[in-house]
């Protein structure tokens, strides 16, 4: 996600390799019609919705020679990213998981997660 | 279809199902308390769609339940439109209708209570969804199916019947 001092967000991995990852700003406004399908007034709220939010599964696995997390997405918000195969560097220090990803163009993004319990 | 990822038990111990929540991003350590649940134990694993009348005749989605009373649900319907611009900051109107309208996803807390699933929702697609209490009615195991009723599903419209299967 793009920079964001109050993120909201989940990594589920479980034991049959298949992950969760579910993210988004913490304040997004809510539609003004309890149905997501009454569209007609609410495109902007539609796009407001979508633009702060992100999640995909798929399937996971680890590198260890690499230390990387590899993420293949079967289901993306943003279809586009159907298979799409995400590497994110990975360390694990007590509870929390900090994922670091370096985009081609050098920019690199970090988010840090913490075990529930 | 499933891959099996390589084990690493001094990267990560995947004896068990393990939940992270987002605390920081970019250094920014910020931390929530999440409320603790008793889930009925055969609830426990991951589950695929079979069927979920709203998001078309060949959904997909994905829902994780782990031991310690949180899960994960993700519902697409499997021929929304890839934005034309390549880029979803630039997405047509119509392409954020179909997306978002033909999408869902939420997480959060759940329970067993009685024939009810009670799915608290920490955060959602649908934004009228954060902090609400979702009970789905009917809700049953057999064998490596799950199954339960929407009564009032986002997309508005009558109660819906989903089927999950187990994914091994």
């Amino acid at each position: 996600m793009p920079s964001d001092s109050n993120p909201k967000g989940i990594v589920v991995l479980d034991a049959t390799g298949r992950y969760a990852s579910v993210q988004g700003r913490a304040e997004r406004p809510k539609f003004k019609s309890a149905s997501r399908l009454q569209l007609e007034a609410t495109a902007d709220e539609m796009k407001a919705a979508i633009l702060g939010f992100g999640a995909n599964m798929g399937t996971w696995s680890v590198n260890e020679a690499d230390k990387t997390l590899i993420r293949k997405y079967e289901i993306a918000l943003i279809p586009n990213n159907d298979g799409l195969e995400r590497k994110d560097t990975v360390t694990l220090s007590g509870d929390d998981l900090r994922l670091v990803q370096t985009a081609a163009n050098g920019a690199r993004s970090e988010a840090v997660y913490r075990r529930s319990k | 279809m499933l891959s099996t990822p390589a084990t690493s038990e001094d990267v990560m111990n995947r004896r068990s199902i393990l939940t992270y929540s987002a605390i920081t991003a970019l250094g920014l350590t910020l931390y929530s308390g999440s409320a603790i649940s008793q889930p009925a134990k055969d609830i426990v694993g991951t589950w695929t769609i079979v069927s979920a009348e709203a998001f078309g005749p060949s959904p997909k989605g994905l829902l994780i339940f782990d031991a310690n009373g949180r899960y994960s649900l993700m519902l697409m319907r499997p021929d929304l439109p890839k934005y034309a611009m390549n880029n979803r900051t630039q997405g047509a109107a119509e392409e954020y209708k179909a997306i978002g309208s033909g999408s869902i996803s939420y997480y959060g807390t759940y329970s067993v209570s009685g024939s009810d699933l009670i799915l608290r929702v920490e955060y959602s697609s649908f934004p009228n969804w954060n902090g609400t209490e979702q009970r789905r009615t009917n809700f049953t195991i057999v064998g490596d199916e799950l199954k339960y009723t929407n009564t009032a599903p986002s997309v508005g419209g009558s109660a819906a019947a989903l089927v999950w299967r187990r994914v091994k």
